[in-house]
């Protein structure tokens, strides 16, 4: 029996486990719908799917009944509880008085349960009956499908998240907007009284001035640090410095915000006699602590990858653990490590919370590291509390979230073709 | 009874009990969520929103109330005034916060959707301070002077132009501290300065909270900067300001601005939708009373009478 | 030429110049190597130190059973607290079994095509999406256009949808070390193929899933920008020990949010609160963590292949 036709068909029987399968979700989305719809004004978009969803309870229960060798017609017993509701509340027979409801309660209650009790726990008749053969093995196709869903799921949500971010910045996005202004002016005056500017240059400049100076930062400690567990360490300290990375990769991005606004500022207003420590320099380091690991890691899978004959055949020509390292690991992972940068700079240039609280969050054009900047993703955190729905501004901030969307993507499709393409080879 | 259907008896029973306190838990929201604030029920709850600037003052309030009253719970969340006004059109507020006036067509906007019109009440003032770095020997500044140092292409960029040797920054250089561009107290600031005309020079330090404004002047030398009088610490000190250049020059402090006096002050709004009643009502009562008024002085507003 | 039997035996296992200058430079890079290592080990023990240090005065069992008071300048976690642990099990119950379901399908179900391609090019850049696009997306998706207003649900369901990736990373590592011949041998029993992977590729890979589950609860507990719009609130007052105090339709305080509110926007915070804050956090997302890495280990030792 086909997914579809468990779920819409009235004819047919099915065993307990797809009864339950199909009906807990029906019965958690009921249950929150009902908690959110009741107080706002959806009703109107929600109730379709709704509908459907009871359409699906009404004929998997039937076949349920069917299985019981009980006639279709038991499914108005589903309709007890919400004829006796209707009554409870639209009767002036029952209006005010208050004693009656938990008396009714019980009934609804009881009814309920007595339908659970029987559809979900009891077994259907042995062999076929006047309905169909034996349904033991009906729920395989249901889980198969739930599994497929689930496994599509991510791409659903990947288009998902462009759809609604593009969805709400639209409007403004193809009516309006000057999309050469946005990206090349960086005059960045969304609130303007006279003239509202939307340029994102120096945010954009921002961005990618972090981004670097963080790589520029993390790189090299996350390769040799990368190189020396891969390669130098014994494995018990191998297993510790993996732990240790792993706690670093955990740390909350507010916290290290909240690192860059207390301590790195005083220390970079010590060292660097700097006027003022939320500067470029501050974001920087954060951003490399927060993705050396995702650089360590990938990379020393990378090195991990090489094939030990490459290391054997060096060394068997004489060549020392470092010529070995330069000459022939190096060159041979350098895919992954590439992948690994990538992977980091993309980490870097979605990060939020800790560039919000330590770069100075200035709209600027950085000449130096004792700058002080303004990212893409701290924008949108900074602006879009308190900005009006479907305002110009409101939207460019999604269409900010477009382009963001986009630089990461593109970065992260690069990063996957480079890893794809060390497998390949 | 076979053993097979005591362990379904008992998955029932459990299921009951889940149903059950899900039924009482979603019933029980439903009313709350449904008409915001209702009466006879044992736990009331008051939704607030909006203004960042207030939110501080809204959540004190809230705390305090709750040994005024075990049955009602304020629930305050901030946002910005737009999101309070954006939730009064919506309906989904009791009482919204806002450091500005509700626009007239909001108020339409809001008698369309929901009814009811947002009324308005006055409960306090906020006083905006100028901000330096306490060891800046700067103690008086006129508003044309900050509208050079914040207004584009302003012509003030260094601290000697003001008149001043500020000896803690080398570079001379002013830094200027501002807010996020839609932030009530930017807005306010920007119009208390330039009026609706000019827009700030970019290249400020736009921060995202009224304090963080202060710990960084605190840390700056060269800094200046605006944020609620309330905020002050040791480690700042606030400028005296003067509407012009022959003006007299005014302290920041509760006379003068009940004496509307200090010339950047402006009212602090909480709107209700319709005449409030039962609980809503209790609580802005509550928040007029003496009681009330003393917390808004305890966190740095102004209240609406000095007594 | 027989130059070779010039050399004394003593002389062909000592080292030459050469051999020695090797090693030094050798032991030269391990010691550079080893160095850059630790200097990127040094500031996770400083950070950890210097955040406790300063949040001891506050530090006590108080600090996290008692609310926020004197508009959030003293007192204790308590609502941030229990609101993080909201967020963190509702978005589990959403992530968990459709992560794993999707590493099964991925892993057990799927071909190698270019759809399977495909889905796995969606995982990586779903984990690549900035946490503030998927703010973005809360608010589009589930605030505005599922109507679930600003509240736990929204938050969490953006928190599940963001912290995915995790768990099928995970769960997929877990899948894979489960040897082909165990299902090969399931099928030839004639069991199909969901039978096979319940009783004999999930028991068998459940280390691996849990761990990946364990990682996701310590990214969703620390994560701030998706959760600032769609659900998290600057002040909640709740009852002080009711671990039901929240409902899902509610909008609720979170640690993550609470740390950042204080340390901007609150006036004369005692000292060391925003500390005590941080190291809560920090030291909750750890103590998960390392719950991860101990079930990780122990299970390892006991594989059965």
């Amino acid at each position: 029996m086909n997914f579809l036709r468990i779920c819409f068909s009235f004819k047919g029987r099915i065993n307990r486990a797809a009864w339950w399968l199909l009906n807990l979700p029906i019965f958690v989305i009921f249950a929150v719908s009902i908690s959110i719809f009741d107080s706002h004004t959806q009703i109107t978009v929600g109730t379709i799917p709704l509908l459907i969803l009871v359409w699906i309870h009404l004929a998997v229960s039937a076949k349920r009944w069917h299985d019981k060798d009980t006639p279709t017609f038991w499914i108005l017993l589903h309709f007890v509880p919400l004829i006796i509701t209707i009554f409870l509340f639209a009767s002036p027979l029952f209006a005010g008085s208050w004693i009656l409801f938990p008396l009714v309660f019980l009934v609804v209650l009881i009814n309920v349960l007595w339908i659970i009790y029987e559809l979900g726990f009891v077994k259907g008749t042995e062999g076929s009956n006047q309905f169909g053969p034996d349904s033991e093995t009906s729920s395989e196709s249901v889980i198969d499908v739930y599994i497929s869903l689930c496994g599509i799921s991510s791409i659903i949500f990947v288009f998902g998240i462009f759809f609604f971010v593009f969805k709400e910045g639209a409007g403004f996005l193809f009516s309006g907007l000057n999309i050469w202004e946005f990206l090349t002016s960086e005059e960045w005056y969304p609130t303007s009284l006279n003239n509202k500017r939307y340029g994102t240059f120096a945010l954009i400049l921002g961005t990618f001035s972090v981004t670097a100076l963080a790589m520029l930062i993390a790189v090299p400690f996350g390769l040799g640090a990368a190189i020396f567990v891969s390669e130098f360490c014994s494995p018990k300290l191998r297993e510790t410095f993996k732990i240790v990375i792993e706690f670093l990769a955990a740390i909350p991005s507010v916290v290290w915000g909240f690192i860059g606004l207390t301590l790195m500022n005083q220390m970079i207003i010590k060292v660097f006699n700097a006027p003022i420590g939320l500067t470029m320099l501050n974001g920087g380091i954060m951003l490399a602590l927060m993705s050396v690991p995702i650089i360590v890691s990938i990379a020393e899978d990378a090195l991990k990858a090489v094939p030990d004959s490459y290391r054997e055949a060096a060394e068997a020509l004489g060549a020392t653990r470092w010529q070995v390292i330069y000459r022939v690991l190096l060159p041979a992972a350098k895919n992954g490590l590439l992948a690994a940068v990538l992977l980091g700079a993309a980490r870097s240039i979605g990060e939020t919370m800790a560039v919000l609280m330590a770069t100075g969050h200035s709209v600027n054009i950085p000449l130096g590291p004792l700058d002080w900047i303004r990212t893409l993703t701290a924008t949108i955190a900074a602006e879009l509390g308190e900005v009006a729905r479907g305002d110009e501004h409101y939207q460019v901030l999604f269409i900010i979230g477009i382009l963001l969307f986009t630089i990461t993507f593109i970065v992260n499709l690069i990063a996957d073709l480079v890893i794809k393409g060390i497998r390949q080879s | 009874m076979k053993k097979s259907q005591l362990k379904s008896l008992g998955v029932i029973t459990i299921l009951a009990l889940v149903l059950y306190s899900f039924f009482i838990f979603s019933g029980s929201s439903n009313k709350d969520a449904g008409k915001g604030v209702t009466n006879g029920d044992t736990h009331t709850k008051i939704k607030n929103k909006g203004s960042d600037t207030m939110v501080n003052l809204a959540q004190a309030w809230a705390e305090a109330y709750t040994n005024i009253s075990d049955t009602v719970s304020v629930e305050v969340s901030g946002g910005g005034s737009g999101t309070g006004v954006a939730a009064l059109i919506n309906g989904t507020v009791d009482i919204a916060n806002c450091s500005r006036q509700v626009k007239a067509e909001e108020k339409q906007k809001a008698l369309e959707n929901t009814g009811k019109e947002p009324i308005e009440f006055i409960v306090g003032y906020d006083a905006l301070a100028v901000y330096v770095h306490k060891e800046n020997p700067l103690s008086n500044i006129t508003i044309p002077q900050l509208a050079e140092i914040y207004g584009e292409s302003g012509t003030i960029t260094k601290w000697d132009q003001l008149g001043i040797a500020n000896s803690g920054c080398r570079s001379d250089k002013i830094i200027r501290i501002s807010r996020q561009s839609n932030s009530g107290t930017y807005f306010y600031f920007r119009e208390a300065l330039l009026g609706k005309e000019r827009d700030f020079e970019l290249g400020s330090l736009d921060l995202h909270g009224s304090k963080d404004v202060v710990e960084v002047i605190g840390r700056t030398p060269c800094a200046i900067g605006y944020s609620g009088m309330g905020y002050a610490t040791d480690h700042v000190k606030m400028v005296k300001v003067a509407k012009g250049q022959d003006e007299p020059y005014y302290a920041p402090n509760l006379e003068n601005v009940i004496a509307k006096t200090y010339p950047i002050a402006r009212p602090l709004y909480m709107y209700s939708l319709g005449e409030p009643t039962g609980e809503a009502k209790a609580y802005l009562d509550w928040i007029f009373s003496a009681e009330g008024q003393k917390i808004v002085e305890e966190l740095g507003f102004v209240p609406l009478s000095s007594n | 030429m027989d130059s070779n039997t010039d050399i004394s035996p003593e002389l062909m296992f000592t080292e030459t110049d050469i051999g020695r200058r090797n090693r030094f430079v050798e032991n030269v890079f391990k010691i550079f190597f080893f160095i850059m290592t630790c200097l990127m080990i040094l500031p996770l023990l400083l950070i950890i130190g210097y955040l406790f240090y300063k949040a001891l005065p506050v530090l006590s069992l108080d600090f996290l059973f008692t609310n926020p008071k004197d508009n959030m300048r003293a007192g204790g976690l308590w609502a941030p607290f229990l609101g993080t642990i909201y967020l963190v099990v509702v978005s589990l119950l959403v992530a968990a079994p459709i992560g794993v379901f999707s590493a099964v399908y991925l892993n057990e179900y799927a071909r190698e095509n270019w759809f399977t391609r495909i889905v796995n090019l969606a995982v990586v850049n779903l984990a690549g999406v900035p946490s503030i696009v998927h703010a973005l997306f809360g608010v589009g998706a589930f605030v505005l256009f599922a109507g679930l207003g600003e509240s736990i649900l929204a938050a969490s369901l953006t928190l599940a949808i963001m912290t995915l990736p995790v768990i099928i990373a995970s769960t997929t590592e877990a899948l894979k070390a489960v040897p082909m011949s165990f299902r090969e041998a399931c099928w030839n029993l004639g069991a199909t193929r969901w039978q096979t992977i319940r009783r004999i590729v999930l028991p068998n890979s459940i280390s691996g899933i849990l761990t990946g589950v364990i990682l996701q609860v310590s990214r969703a507990a620390g994560e701030t920008a998706p959760i600032m719009f769609t659900g998290a609130v600057f002040y909640k007052a709740i009852a002080e020990g009711n671990v039901f105090a929240y409902n899902i339709t509610d909008q609720c305080m979170a640690l993550s949010l609470h740390l950042y509110t204080i340390s901007t926007q609150v006036p004369d915070v005692t000292e060391g609160i925003p500390y005590g804050t941080a190291i809560v956090l920090v030291g909750s997302v750890l103590l998960v963590n390392a719950a991860a890495i101990v079930l990780r280990v122990y299970l390892r030792t006991r594989k059965r292949w």
